[in-house]
């Protein structure tokens, strides 16, 4: 069917709402990207000939990820009436366990990870209600998912659909909530006002320099030109982080809403996605969802019978870390080389093809739905005053749950590790944030909240939410090597003080990789870093010597053992 | 050249010439041009009609058709025959060789070459298939430095690969540049990497520097001009993975491929979007971690 107006939508919901708690069976399989490196692919097609041979009906689901990347396979089984359990590390040889748990209603205890009687997300008017009457003893072993750590630490409103609705069925999208921003803001909006609501929000950017997204929108809207566009920077050209691939692969709708919201706002009629080449899977599913949504006449002429008319296309990046750079950025997009374009002009000026363009990161977009839906003011109130509203986190390197999870603006980092990296805090050296271009900082700053501010006071910054934890093996002098032969390779070579500044750093640091160091070798980092961060064409050379100086500042000791004797 | 009187539409016409030979071959023809034309002129101006003339009497085959249609002359007795095709058929690789040569042919000419070099290759198969020999004859015979390197060098490892898929691709990515980026892609999924054939074809096709291709193909990560051998590992250096032992899998793994016999194409990336696996490793295309990844390596090295 299509939508030719704003109610249309609740047909799609019911419909949606049936899929996602149904009157029989549903058995979702966790098949992001991390599922399917575990075999998920495989536990599925062993699912189907499961089910078949024990003659038990089931809708099969591939959902994505909801963060548990250590448990996968993830296994969900929703029966009418019953909790949806949740089974973690669910192997081939235990999928016919699983399809006769179905049969005869027990839990299987082992595998069970965790239970919901509803899910209710934060925002969500209408939670998905799975248990009727009372919880029978079997399940009632099993923790709710509201009792773990995991879950009540977390405030999931971007993320709220991972892992429970299919990438791939816009419905369920729909069920959840979906489009209705769309739908408020065609029926009831002006452009501006939308504008108003992302203002009263104070979001501020999610890329790394936590620009305010409703001023950045204002700009481009006031901004004369033939045409505007929306830009969604999808790069995520940080190592360590894989937030934007997680959520193409498991709700890649709310990010369409996004830039449909956006492309409203601006004044813009064509959005493109810059996504990393690497991410084949999220490609694939972006598309499909965008196909789906032509379809049902959510996106293309005239949406939902408005005057409105949009569309989004996916590009894939050639794979350079100076891509994410939004005018290198932009660049790329137009087939260009990945390097930067000077500013002013910013991009709300003149962007790609020469036109206004509003250049956003992927999580910024993904919550635009949810505060013109609630509220600017409603977000406002989450997380701290001068960060607002949640942040995705992806938590790597020596702890003992790599994952990701979405939190309130100013948990600290000590939770994090903690609570959702199940690490204790006397094991941790070392932890960096904001990736390569971020200051590592010592143990004893695991206090710190993450929020931009805070974290600009530590001497770093909050980038776009990585989180490397380095325990007692790791050595710092290495990692400030590490972090400069990455820059040694992305330098895009435009600028000299970038290129020729990274070299020189990593000649003086390889001089105390062999235990040649000096005292006047630091002094002259710092004289270059100075003239880097002050004449370097971007961002990039800017901040290269900063993993570097922060070594410098916080393991002095680590440099002197290998200075000189003499 | 001091023995030429010009006269200034001779001077013109000259120039007009010149312009229509290959930019490599121009400068260094030029002085041979010049004698040959002074021989014909004897001492007398020398006007437009005469330079005319002088290509039309006194060039070789089959660059006189060629200038001739560059200068906008018609070739006396060319009345609209269309270019003969192959008498009878072609022989192995033969047709694509033919090509291939014609590639070298600046655009504006290429269609009257074909003609005249399809008739000389009919002539050298005299009656029967085209065969390869007889192009590579063509090639040594005919066909000036550098273009004859060039040439050569490509049928050396001509046939290695099939581009035919490759026009299907362009023709899916109509538009500028701003597809260029979705076509190598493509191309590069289709066949592994990016083969030469592939990249003088877009080229041609998209009317783009061949220089401008080779930088994107250089610049971005995500392709290689190299094809890959038989298995392909990718291993993490991301700094998930190098604080957890990627650096050293790497510094491993390169040590056991740099002996001969491994047929292994080793990569290294900066974060493979799975860091919950590190040190994560990528072989043909597959995830993997841990021991599963040790196993398959020791399998493949
Ligand atoms: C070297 C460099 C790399 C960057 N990489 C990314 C990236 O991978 N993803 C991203 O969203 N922003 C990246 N940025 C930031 C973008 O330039 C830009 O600020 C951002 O996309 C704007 O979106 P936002 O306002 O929603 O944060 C990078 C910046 C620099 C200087
Ligand atoms: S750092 Fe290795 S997969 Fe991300």
């Amino acid at each position: 069917m299509k939508i030719q107006k704003p109610e249309d939508l609740t047909k799609v919901k019911t419909h949606g709402s049936q899929l996602l708690v149904p009157a029989t069976v549903r058995i979702t399989v966790g098949a992001a990207t991390c599922g399917c490196a575990k075999g998920a692919l495989k536990v599925i097609e062993a699912l189907k000939h499961e089910l078949k041979k024990q003659k038990v009906k089931a809708d099969v689901v591939m959902v994505g990820c909801n963060g548990m990347c250590f448990a996968e396979p993830i296994v969900e089984v929703i029966k009418a009436g019953k909790p949806r359990i949740t089974y973690g590390h669910v192997s081939v040889d235990r999928v016919a366990d699983v399809v006769k748990s179905v049969k005869t209603g027990k839990v299987i205890e082992d595998l069970a990870l965790l239970r919901y009687d509803e899910d209710k997300p934060a925002v969500c008017q209408e939670p998905l209600l799975y248990a009727r009457g009372k919880v029978t003893a079997g399940y009632a072993k099993i923790k709710e998912y509201k009792k773990l750590d995991f879950f009540n630490k977390q405030l999931k409103l971007v993320s709220r659909n991972a892992g429970t609705i299919s990438p791939e069925r816009i419905e369920e999208y729909i069920a959840r909530g979906g489009y209705a921003a769309l739908a408020k803001a065609l029926s009831n909006m002006t452009p501006q006002d939308v504008i108003d609501e992302v203002k009263a929000s104070k979001l501020r950017g999610r890329g790394g320099a936590g620009f305010p997204t409703g001023i950045k929108w204002e700009a481009c809207r006031t901004a004369s030109g033939e045409r505007k566009y929306v830009v969604c920077n999808g790069s995520e050209g940080d190592p360590e982080i894989a937030m934007h691939r997680s959520f193409l692969e498991s709700d890649p709708h709310v990010v369409i809403e996004g830039m449909v919201l956006a492309g409203f706002a601006v004044g813009a009629q064509e959005g493109f996605i810059y996504l990393n080449d690497r991410y084949t899977l999220a490609y694939e599913r972006v598309t499909a969802a965008i196909k789906q949504a032509e379809q049902i006449g959510l996106l293309g002429e005239r949406i939902m019978g408005s005057p409105f008319s949009f569309t989004v296309k996916v590009k894939r990046g050639g794979g350079a870390y100076i891509c994410g750079e939004e005018t290198a950025l932009l660049n790329a997009l137009e087939g260009s080389f990945g390097e930067p374009r000077p500013r002013p002009p910013f991009p709300v000026q003149k962007g790609l093809f020469g036109m206004p363009t509003v250049v956003n990161n992927l999580e910024t977009l993904a919550n635009i739905p949810l505060i013109v839906l609630h509220g600017g003011k409603w977000f406002a109130k989450i997380g701290t005053s001068s960060s607002t509203g949640t942040k995705i986190v992806s938590l790597s390197g020596s702890v003992a749950q790599r994952c990701w999870v979405e939190i309130p603006m100013g948990t600290s980092v000590e939770t994090i590790v903690t609570t959702f990296g199940k690490t204790n805090p006397k094991k941790v050296k070392a932890f960096q944030t904001g990736g390569p271009s971020g200051g590592i900082l010592p143990a004893k700053a695991l206090k710190v909240k993450l929020d931009y501010d805070a974290l600009a006071k530590q001497g770093t910054l909050l980038g776009s939410g990585g989180l490397l934890v380095m325990d007692e093996s790791t050595d710092m002098v290495d990692m400030a090597r590490f972090f400069l032969d990455f820059f040694a390779e992305e330098s895009c070579g435009k600028c000299v003080p970038c290129r020729e500044g990274v070299k020189r750093l990593q000649e003086i640091v390889a001089t105390f990789l062999d235990g040649r160091g000096t005292k006047e070798h630091l002094e002259v980092v710092k004289r270059m870093n100075e003239g880097m961060r002050d004449a370097s064409f971007c961002a990039l050379g800017k901040t290269a010597a900063a993993p570097l100086l922060s070594v410098m500042q916080h393991f002095p000791r680590e440099l002197e053992k290998r200075m000189a004797q003499n | 050249m001091s023995d030429i009187k010009w006269l200034p539409d001779g001077q013109k016409m000259f120039e007009k010439l010149m312009a229509a030979v290959p930019e490599p071959m121009r400068e260094p023809i030029r002085p041979k041009l010049l004698q040959m034309l002074a021989g014909k002129a004897a001492g007398q101006p020398v006007s437009g009609e005469l330079v005319k003339k002088f290509v039309d009497e006194d060039l070789p085959e089959p660059q006189r058709s060629a200038l001739m249609a560059a200068l906008g002359m018609k070739p006396a007795g060319a009345a609209a025959t269309p270019p003969p095709a192959a008498a009878a058929g072609w022989e192995g690789k033969a047709e694509m060789m033919f090509e291939r040569m014609l590639q070298e042919v600046p655009d504006m000419m290429r269609e009257v070459f074909r003609g005249k070099l399809m008739a000389i290759a009919n002539q050298k198969a005299a009656g029967g298939p085209i065969k390869e020999e007889h192009i590579t004859a063509i090639v040594k015979e005919i066909v000036p430095d550098p273009f004859k390197t060039n040439i050569l060098k490509a049928y050396a490892t001509m046939g290695d690969v099939d581009i035919s898929k490759v026009e299907d691709i362009i023709a899916k990515h109509p538009g500028g540049d701003e597809n260029l980026i979705a076509i190598l892609h493509d191309v590069q999924a289709q066949y592994g990497y990016l083969p030469r054939e592939a990249l003088i074809l877009i080229s041609q096709k998209k009317n783009i520097f061949l220089s401008k291709l080779y930088r994107l193909a250089t610049t971005y990560k995500a392709f290689t001009l190299d094809k890959p051998k038989k298995n392909v590992v990718t291993i993490c250096t991301g700094s998930g993975c190098h604080v957890c032992g990627g650096s050293e899998l790497l510094k491993k793994v390169e040590a056991a491929v740099s002996g001969d016999g491994a047929d292994v194409t080793l990569e290294k990336v900066r974060c493979l979007g799975c860091c919950d696996l590190a040190p994560a490793v990528m072989i043909n295309g597959q995830l993997y971690s841990g021991e599963e990844a040790r196993a398959k390596l020791a399998e493949i090295l």
